[in-house]
């Protein structure tokens, strides 16, 4: 392992146009997470076509360094602003935007830093250790039953996160399901729901639902405040905390890198899962519940640290299985096929050098958010203080862009406004707008995988659970079901409701 | 009524037309695959049902808690706290707020991402607060240009064009126009 | 054995190819056309029905390269992929036909004609520039298979299994792929349950970790898997051997008696355009199928293997006797055929 890692950061530092590539991702990941109302995905989704010019190992490296430090990137902006860069910053936001309303910005971001760093690098250390013989194991052992029993047990936990009631979670991921079936069916090619518009043909991707529902619904709302005259431009100003400040979270960073690298291997949920658990564990470990959501710094130690330890698991079932963990690392994917490669385990076995040249700079650009974070961030702080009328019609430009270059549809576009206009209605509704994004993001790869596992196994149960770890998954996720639908029941019952 | 208000009774029947849609419409296709059993309409109204089942329950809770928030959620978004209610002008401004780059992204067929896009940028500049002609002037010219340079001049990117005219030769000129541009930079 | 499988294999590929070499001729004489009234004085737009990843996507990023570096003319490649390429040859009719719009597009562009004849022919509504790529599809299996070792005992296996063995292939009602199958399981008598994977490495993937019992594919697809010696070919699915593949029994020879269906991929323009334009066109595109780059592409993809090669005429000729075929085959599927 230490010498393909050598190997790897050698072939990563032997090249200054391979170099260059890898700073470009580093500040641009940082940079397009920390503007507010675009992310990591927007500048993703802008550059997917050009990486059809690079090398296959330039193209997927600049992604996985973009998915790093956008990672944290978020952070800033759910610190400074309450406005979260991806899903997955969502849990930094309640206690970090408490801490900037109480001017402790700098603390905040500083804890971020660091932590995201931490979380990050250990997650990239475990994801090379055991990437590899995951994939060579996977390929044998994992086929299409499994992989629709995992997506099964992933949308059976993200359903029970997110929405202001269980019932909610579990109607916004059906709601994103059934997007997924407009298009071809996965079967026969059969069109389904395209309502008399040819276009629609092609189904509904998920980039420009993820631009529409975060990036355009957060430009709604602020248009709103606008309109309504509640817009307040953020305050400015940091203190870092110390090195001795943050020791004392030791614990709460131990336990949160477990949990974000668990959750992070689930395909699907990967690093949002993460945030959320990680952020309710700290609040279930804690002897001061109450202060949680007020402030409290371990609140975003927790979220974030999870968040980054979640990045380099959610690359294990991208690369051994092919299975992507959101929309950055679905995004991966296309980068892969662009240049012929698809990831899976023939990745390992056709292309080793690219991986170990993807691993090191995951490892480097989660350091690098040590150094060039504190630097970048304070850039950041002038770039917020343009004015939001002229900001706004260049962040919808830019998303505009970035919808319609995946594949070249009017449709996208289209998608993504209207996705834009749902978010926004549906923020205040108690619905979990992730819940509608995994389901977007997992129909299709669930309803073909059902399919061939069925056909595998001509329609015989007994086969198809002598799977041992189909059924193992199927079970996890029935028991997470099942213990949501009971928590869905005492939920009706419940008698003294929090407000 | 239990604790349902109209809020709920909206909500359930915003589901419940959305499940008679599709319901319905998945029949256009409701046709055999000769190599799978549940054709192409079995996975979607599986999730159809399970759909309807989940809106009873639902409304259930809507029934006995009312807007109540379910005891032991994480991750929820808080925004539920501002309600905001508006006169009927600034609900005209929020929809146009909304409505306008809708009505962007369907004209970008027709008309084109060269032509349509500087009235965008004004048109959102007007919305978003700035009202001095020139400063939206200023701005649209000012990002027009950001936006061509990089993505028309140097990144290439296969932009919708239009297919109408005037609108489609406006586009043709730009590309021209740009065409030429990089001849110009090779000598 | 695996590896002096591989080593012979790879012998006879380098002798074919040099062969192909050797043999190939350029078919376009003019080395250079004056452009019709200074057309084209920007960028032509490909649009290409399928993603960047694909097949089409990488002949079309191969042919691009080919004629822009043989008359400077840039090509920006659209990407409209989705509804099995009807998406994209929706968009392509809906464009201007002023000649600064080509279509890169594969038979099923002419199988969705025969099932529907609403949908554009591409013989008559589009003329064709060139087409460039043309193959056959084989069956493969593992090379370590040990229940079967070739086609003959392949079948006997499979009617073993009273219907439970698999294939795996892009299944979609009345493409190709289903359509040989078809053809195929009629004329051995045996029946296979065949999986639909619309993505190449789930696929190959699929037969490499032993979920599926054999692969329908192209050749060029699974070039590498057959030079690593993951996979062998148990049978063609052409009228006769070709040189790289001679070990390897035709359906022919294995007694299957029907017309095989290839597999083309290549270039048009709307039917409207301005003629010298199209000329224009038909002289860039198929000297573009003579420049070096786009020949060591083709090599790569085992497209060399047999004539890939039609102009604009063969390529109607091609698109008219593969549209037929289809809807003959589409009525005796019971298909509703419009």
């Amino acid at each position: 392992m230490l010498e393909n890692f050598i190997a790897g950061s050698a072939a990563l530092f032997g090249d200054p146009f391979t170099v260059a590539i890898f700073v470009f991702g580093v500040i641009g990941g940082m940079l397009f997470g920390a503007i507010p109302g675009v992310s990591m995905l927007t500048l993703a989704a802008i550059l997917l076509p050009f990486t059809s010019d690079l090398e296959p190992a330039q193209g997927v490296m600049l992604f996985a360094v973009i998915y790093c430090t956008g990672t944290y990137g978020g952070a800033i902006t759910a610190i400074l602003f309450n406005i979260p860069g991806a899903p997955e910053n969502a849990p930094t936001a309640f206690d970090g935007y408490p801490m900037t309303k109480q001017g402790r910005a700098g603390k905040a971001v500083g804890a971020a830093v660091l932590c995201s760093a931490i979380g990050g690098i250990s997650s990239a250390l475990v994801m090379m250790a055991a990437t590899e013989p995951l994939a060579k194991w996977a390929i044998r052992n994992i086929g299409p039953p499994e992989i629709f029993a995992l997506v099964f047990f992933g949308l059976a936990v993200a359903s029970s996160v997110g929405g202001r009631t269980i019932w909610k979670g579990w109607l916004s991921v059906l709601l994103g399901l059934m997007v997924a079936t407009i298009g071809q069916d996965p079967v026969g090619g059969i069109e389904r729901y395209n309502f008399g518009f040819a276009d629609l043909a092609a189904g509904i991707a998920f980039v420009p639902a993820i631009l529409g529902f975060f990036a355009v619904s957060e430009i709604f709302v602020q248009a709103e405040k606008k309109v309504t005259g509640k817009y307040d431009a953020p305050p400015v100003g940091m203190s870092f905390p110390t090195i001795l400040e943050l020791w004392r979270y030791k614990i709460a960073v131990v336990r949160s890198i477990l949990v974000g690298f668990f959750c992070g291997i689930l395909p699907g949920i990967g690093a949002t899962l993460a945030a959320f658990m990680g952020y309710g564990e700290a609040v279930r470990w804690s002897k001061d519940k109450k202060s949680f959501g007020k402030g409290n710094m371990e609140g975003v130690i927790s979220s974030e640290t999870a968040n980054n330890a979640a990045t380099g698991a959610a690359m294990i079932p991208l690369l051994a299985l092919g299975l992507p963990g959101g929309a950055l690392t679905a995004m991966m994917v296309a980068v892969f096929q662009m240049h012929d490669l698809e990831p899976g385990p023939l990745v390992f076995y056709n292309s080793p050098d690219l991986i170990w040249i993807v691993f090191a700079a995951m490892f480097y650009a989660n350091l690098s958010i040590l150094i060039i974070g504190v630097m970048e961030t304070k850039t950041i702080m002038y770039l917020l203080k343009v004015p939001f009328q002229f900001l706004a019609p260049m962040i919808l430009l830019l998303a505009s862009i970035g919808s319609y270059i995946g594949r070249g549809l009017v449709l996208d576009v289209v998608v993504m406004f209207v996705a834009g206009i749902l978010g926004f209605l549906l923020r205040r509704s108690g619905y979990s707008i992730p819940g509608i994004v995994l389901g977007i993001i997992l129909g299709k790869i669930g309803e073909q995988n059902f399919a061939q596992g069925m056909q595998m196994v001509h329609y015989d149960l007994v086969t198809y659970f002598s799977r041992p770890i189909c059924t193992l998954l199927i079970l996890a996720g029935v028991l997470t079901l099942g213990f949501s639908i009971y928590q869905a029941f005492q939920g009706i019952k419940q008698k003294s409701p929090a407000s | 009524m239990g604790k349902l208000d109209r809020s709920h009774i909206i909500e359930a029947g915003v589901w419940f037309l959305f499940f008679i849609v599709f319901f319905i419409a998945s029949f256009e296709f409701n046709q055999p695959i000769e190599i799978y059993k549940f054709g192409a309409t079995g996975w979607p109204r599986t999730i159809l049902l399970l759909l309807l089942l989940v809106m009873f329950g639902n409304m259930a809770y809507a029934y006995y808690q009312g807007h109540a928030l379910q005891q032991g959620r994480v991750g929820i978004a808080d925004d539920e706290a501002e309600k905001t209610s508006y006169d009927r002008a600034t609900f005209l401004r929020v929809v146009t707020a909304l409505g306008v780059p809708f009505l962007y992204a369907i004209s970008l067929k027709p008309v084109g991402f060269y032509a349509a896009t500087p009235f965008f940028i004004a048109a959102i500049a007007f919305i978003f607060g700035e009202h001095k002609l020139k400063n939206i002037l200023l701005v649209t010219l000012f990002i027009y240009m950001i936006i061509m340079i990089i993505f028309m001049v140097i990144l290439n990117a296969p932009l919708p064009q239009g297919n109408t005219s005037p609108f489609y030769d406006f586009s043709a000129f730009m590309l021209r126009m740009n065409t030429k541009w990089q001849q110009l930079e090779l000598w | 054995m695996k590896h002096s499988f591989k080593a012979a294999f790879l012998a006879a590929g380098l002798v074919a190819m040099a062969g192909a070499a050797n043999a190939f001729e350029c078919q376009v004489k003019e080395a250079s056309m004056s452009k019709p009234g200074g057309f084209p004085d920007r960028a032509l737009t490909m649009i290409v029905p399928y993603g960047p990843a694909g097949g089409s996507g990488q002949v079309a990023a191969a042919m691009a390269e080919a004629v822009t570096s043989l008359t400077g003319v840039s090509i920006n490649r659209d990407h409209k992929s989705g509804g099995s390429g009807t998406v994209g040859m929706t968009a392509y009719m809906a464009a201007p036909a002023d000649g600064y719009s080509v279509l890169e597009h594969i038979d099923d562009a002419s199988s969705a004609h025969a099932l529907d004849s609403s949908r554009p022919n591409p013989a008559s509504d589009l003329i064709p520039l060139v087409t460039s790529q043309v193959t056959f599809s084989q069956i493969y299996i593992r090379t370590n298979e040990t229940r079967f070792t070739d086609w003959k005992s392949f079948v006997e296996w499979v009617k073993a299994q009273n219907g439970n063995a698999t294939i795996a292939n892009v299944s979609k009602e009345g493409s190709m792929e289903r359509v040989t199958m078809k053809f195929i399981t009629d004329s051995t008598g045996m029946s296979i349950q065949q999986i639909s994977f619309d993505k190449g490495a789930p696929r190959y993937g699929a037969l490499l970790g032993g979920q599926v019992d054999a692969l329908y594919e192209q050749p060029g697809d699974v070039r590498k898997f057959l030079d690593s010696g993951d996979f062998k070919p148990i049978l063609t699915i052409f009228n006769e051997r070709p040189d790289v593949f001679a070990d390897v029994p035709t359906h022919r020879e294995m007694g299957m008696d029907f017309e095989p269906l290839l597999r083309f991929r290549g270039f048009y323009v709307h039917k409207d355009a301005p003629k010298d334009r199209v000329d224009w066109l038909k002289w860039a595109f198929q000297r573009g199928y003579c420049e070096d780059s786009y020949q060591k592409f083709n090599e790569s993809k085992f497209m060399t293997v047999i004539d890939s090669y039609r102009d604009t005429e063969g390529s109607i000729a091609l698109i008219n006797a593969t549209i037929p075929q289809y809807r003959e085959v589409y009525k005796q599927m019971g298909l509703d055929v419009k």
